[in-house]
């Protein structure tokens, strides 16, 4: 069975994770996703690269494409690209705001080439406000959105530590993006309209956190009017980031006592994790725990009370000798047998071998034809009349240059033609 | 101009983040979302409450829908469920599994009512395997995802320390669910067919730190399996959490430590300032902007060799330049400085103040909302927009069993009928007198 976008042609010009991403998310679902890069081929080719071009991280986030290279500094190549846009349903690109007009990319542009054309750009800051013309990357949105700042992690010299097992604001752009790419098909189908998508990673960062974003005067008069107050004080005098964190961190909070059963604890070869958001869960590890006399779930238990720091750090601290006493595999033969929520730590780079990772199939072996075997992350959705799939590796550079242009109406001599003159290919494929 | 989605029609049975985000975006997008809970509520109400059953966290998760309450586990609210779902588009429900079998609203009921329906279903550990039982929420997937680890953050007494700034896992799985749902109304458009769609806060988790988890055997050789050789030797011994964090730290330090000289966070004068960089020409802006010479920093010379003796070495001290120059002047000058030079970089902001950074205002990405019980509200809207079919808030969380009524009226159940199930029980939240 064909994926639900079987047949839906896809155009990405896009660079290290948001746009590439997103090209992933449609080629699980059965687009065909072809990537444009520039004669040296785009930057993520070159992080933590294991042979010439080639990385890791390049792989994840461009299996199931293929490759072609056009150089759109040239008229000859953006022409070419001109040619081959009425092909397509869908373009993406993630440049920085004014670049898609310079090298002829822009939505306006395309549409004169395809008028229903599904164009998705995604930008760091958006294209107006103040900041629309600044660099972006996951880590500057990070922090610009508030995310680096409520993850509350300051290094030993006081700096702020950034989320290092993922690039949050990249990632959700990614997923939103083609989101909306897959709404403006079904549009499309129904009305015979394409249209322009703009997501940006400030927006992304911002939907990551949107309690904290919010505001919600009835309930922000209590807990966040104070806060801001405070960090308004702090800034003015003088104090570094490190008090400013310990500051949010030590806030009056209802969740202190929530934290006590959603949250990680050393045990004797490890740590364990604990995830309870209900009263049941709770009482299910109180169970499991042997812990008796925690007041926090009754009703007349005033989370932000005068007593409740010295309550909640009693239990923490019983909760703490508990676990040590133990091990990873121990408490979880005790909690999975009340069935409470919780996790032994596992790590990213183990856990294509686990039981259940492979059980879901969440980790397929395809081949690169360069490199090998390799174990991706493939798609995360499985659908039952229209399965989503990943057998293609991703490409190297230039790989279906020659192919993708044959398929799409160029003749030999003219590709060879355009290859000599630089506007296709790369420098070094030759 | 209507949403995307304008005219589809979505019921949930969702709770607390996955599922109910999920719902936002659909009906960000124009959809008609109805959201079922029971007479207790979506737990989410609870947490954090600022008024009987409302938290801010469940304005968040559900504005934009209508609210009804049904007991499933009576014969009266789920025919009432049954009676509904026939004119329904979509059915989204994130539960454990067998939850929806027990309460009548398993895909292969609902489909013998409304055979081209698309019914999303969202767990933990996804629909088999050995753990596919098990109690999941955002942070154990955290945990059982490698994320935590890979986060390599622990606290004061070297547990590990949960990603706080968001719940990762329940987010990707709310965007993915909804990817999934579009592509299938855009399938069941071309060919009339309906399906399920299956996803897993586990497979979320996963996509976020694809890098990492891959297995690439002719690049594993030189990075990975040295690391899970040397974490391996740590647990063998008995080693601690924050040993193993170290041992699986060592050699991407070792290889990564030069990238994270401009990928990272330094102090300035007046508090922090990130450094965002990944291409050599950031670098060198960077460089620029501090005045740091090749001198101070040769890891962006042709043969520097990360791995060569004393790298490390050199690696630091470049670390403690860069250092010294950022706490000589404040964030504000180092920002413009940067902004000059076009390098990426950012003050550190806090959430609870971007409703007011002017960057955010110029882009709309905020909706004022008015809610029926607690009045005025601000909530951060789609993340992107559409040329020709805009985005738009529909309307703030419904209160607890707000629309049972309106809703159970629009779809054919008379006054009479509604007041006989409201009194037995199937429909509503009972009074308490």
């Amino acid at each position: 069975m064909p994926g639900p976008l079987d047949g839906i042609k896809v155009l990405e010009l896009s660079q290290i994770i948001a746009g590439p991403y997103c090209g992933v998310a449609l080629a699980d679902l059965g687009a065909d996703v072809i990537k444009l890069e520039a004669p040296g081929g785009e930057g993520a080719r070159r992080i933590g690269q294991f042979a010439p071009g080639e990385s890791k991280a390049f792989h994840a986030l461009n299996r199931g494409k293929r490759g072609a290279v056009i150089n759109l500094l040239t008229a000859d190549g953006r022409a070419a690209l001109h040619r081959l846009v009425p092909h397509f349903d869908v373009f993406i690109s993630n440049l920085r705001p004014g670049v898609a007009e310079r090298i002829g990319v822009d939505f306006d542009t395309l549409r004169a080439h395809r008028s229903d054309l599904i164009y998705l750009d995604v930008t760091g800051f958006g294209d107006r406000g103040p900041s629309a013309g600044r660099a972006g990357s996951d880590v500057v949105v990070q922090a610009y959105s508030g995310l680096l700042a409520a993850d509350q992690k300051v290094s030993p010299d006081g700096s702020p530590e950034h989320i290092t097992a993922t690039a949050p604001a990249d990632y959700v752009a990614a997923l939103g993006g083609a989101m909306g790419v897959c709404a403006a098909l079904y549009h499309r189908s129904m009305t015979g309209e394409g249209q322009r998508l703009s997501t940006t990673l400030l927006g992304a960062g911002l939907a990551l956190q949107s309690p904290w974003a919010a505001s919600v005067p009835v309930s922000d008069s209590v807990l966040v009017t104070p806060l801001r107050e405070t960090m308004n004080a702090l800034r003015e005098s003088g104090a570094t980031y490190a008090q400013m964190v310990q500051a949010r961190r030590d806030r009056p909070s209802q969740g202190t006592a929530f934290r006590l059963y959603y949250g990680g604890y050393p045990v004797q070869d490890g740590a364990i994790i604990l995830g309870a958001l209900t009263p049941q869960n709770r009482d299910q590890i109180r169970s499991a725990l042997g812990i008796t006399d925690d007041p926090t779930d009754r009703d007349d238990f005033n989370a932000i009370g005068p007593d409740a720091d010295a309550t909640t750090a009693r239990l923490e601290a019983q909760i703490r000798t508990t676990l040590m006493s133990g091990t990873m595999a121990e408490w979880m033969d005790r909690l999975d047998a009340v069935g409470a929520p919780a996790s032994p730590i596992n790590w990213p780079e183990d856990i294509a071998d686990d039981p259940q990772v492979q059980a879901m199939g969440l980790m397929p072996e395809i081949e690169h034809s360069l490199t090998g075997p390799e174990r991706l992350v493939g798609p995360l959705i499985e659908m039952s009349a229209t399965p989503t799939g990943s057998d293609r590796a991703s490409p190297p550079l230039d790989a279906d240059t020659d192919a993708i242009l044959r398929e799409h109406g160029f003749a030999d001599d003219e590709i060879a033609e355009l290859r000599a003159s630089g506007a296709i290919g790369s420098r070094h494929s030759v | 101009m209507a949403g995307a989605l304008d005219g589809i029609k979505v019921l949930e049975v969702t709770q607390i983040i996955a599922g109910p985000m999920c719902g936002v975006f659909l009906s960000d997008m124009g959809a008609d979302v109805i959201k079922v809970e029971s007479a207790a509520g979506d737990g989410m109400r609870l947490l954090g409450q600022f008024a009987p059953g409302e938290s801010k966290g469940f304005h968040v998760f559900n504005r934009g829908k209508r609210g009804i309450v049904l007991d499933l586990q009576s014969d009266g609210g789920r025919a009432v469920l049954h009676r509904m779902i026939a004119e329904m588009d979509v059915f989204l429900i994130n539960a454990r599994p067998g939850v929806p079998d027990r309460l009548g609203v398993d895909y292969d009921t609902l489909r013998s009512i409304n055979p081209s329906l698309i019914y999303l279903e969202n767990t933990a550990y996804g629909p088999s395997g050995p753990s596919a039982h098990r109690a999941g929420a955002d942070i154990i997937a955290q945990a059982y995802s490698g994320l935590m680890a890979g986060d390599e953050k622990f606290d004061e007494h070297g547990g590990p320390d949960l990603i706080t700034a968001t719940t990762p896992a329940d987010f990707a799985a709310a965007f993915t669910s909804a990817i999934a749902v579009c592509a299938a109304l855009f399938h069941r458009e071309r060919t009339g067919e309906g399906q399920k769609i299956d996803t897993s806060l586990l497979g979320a988790a996963l996509t976020l730190q694809n890098a990492f988890s891959a297995r690439l055997p002719a690049s594993d050789a030189i990075l990975l399996d040295p690391m899970l050789a040397g974490l391996a030797a740590v647990r063998e011994r008995g080693g601690t959490y924050r040993e193993m964090i170290g041992a699986r730290g060592g050699i991407r330090a070792l290889v990564g430590g030069a990238f994270l000289l401009y990928y990272g966070g330094y102090q300035t004068s007046d508090g922090a300032i990130m450094l965002g960089c990944v291409t050599p020409a950031n670098r060198n802006q960077v460089r620029d902007a501090l005045g740091v010479t090749t001198d101070h920093d040769p890891t962006d010379a042709g043969d520097f060799n990360p791995l060569a003796d004393g790298a490390q070495e050199v690696v630091a001290k470049a670390r403690e330049v860069i250092s010294e120059r950022f706490a000589s002047d404040t964030t504000e000058n180092w920002i413009a400085k940067l902004d000059a030079a076009g390098a990426p970089a950012s003050q550190v902001n806090i959430p609870e103040e971007m409703i007011d950074d002017p960057q955010v205002q110029s882009l709309d990405i905020f909706v004022d909302l008015e809610h029926r019980l607690t009045g005025p509200e601000t909530m951060v809207g789609a993340a992107y927009q559409m040329s020709a079919t805009p985005t738009a808030a529909q309307s703030a969380s419904p209160p607890l069993d707000g629309d049972t009524d309106a809703v159970l009226a629009e779809y054919g159940y008379r006054a009479e009928e509604i007041a006989s199930l409201r009194a037995s029980g199937a429909i509503g939240v009972p009074k308490s007198d």
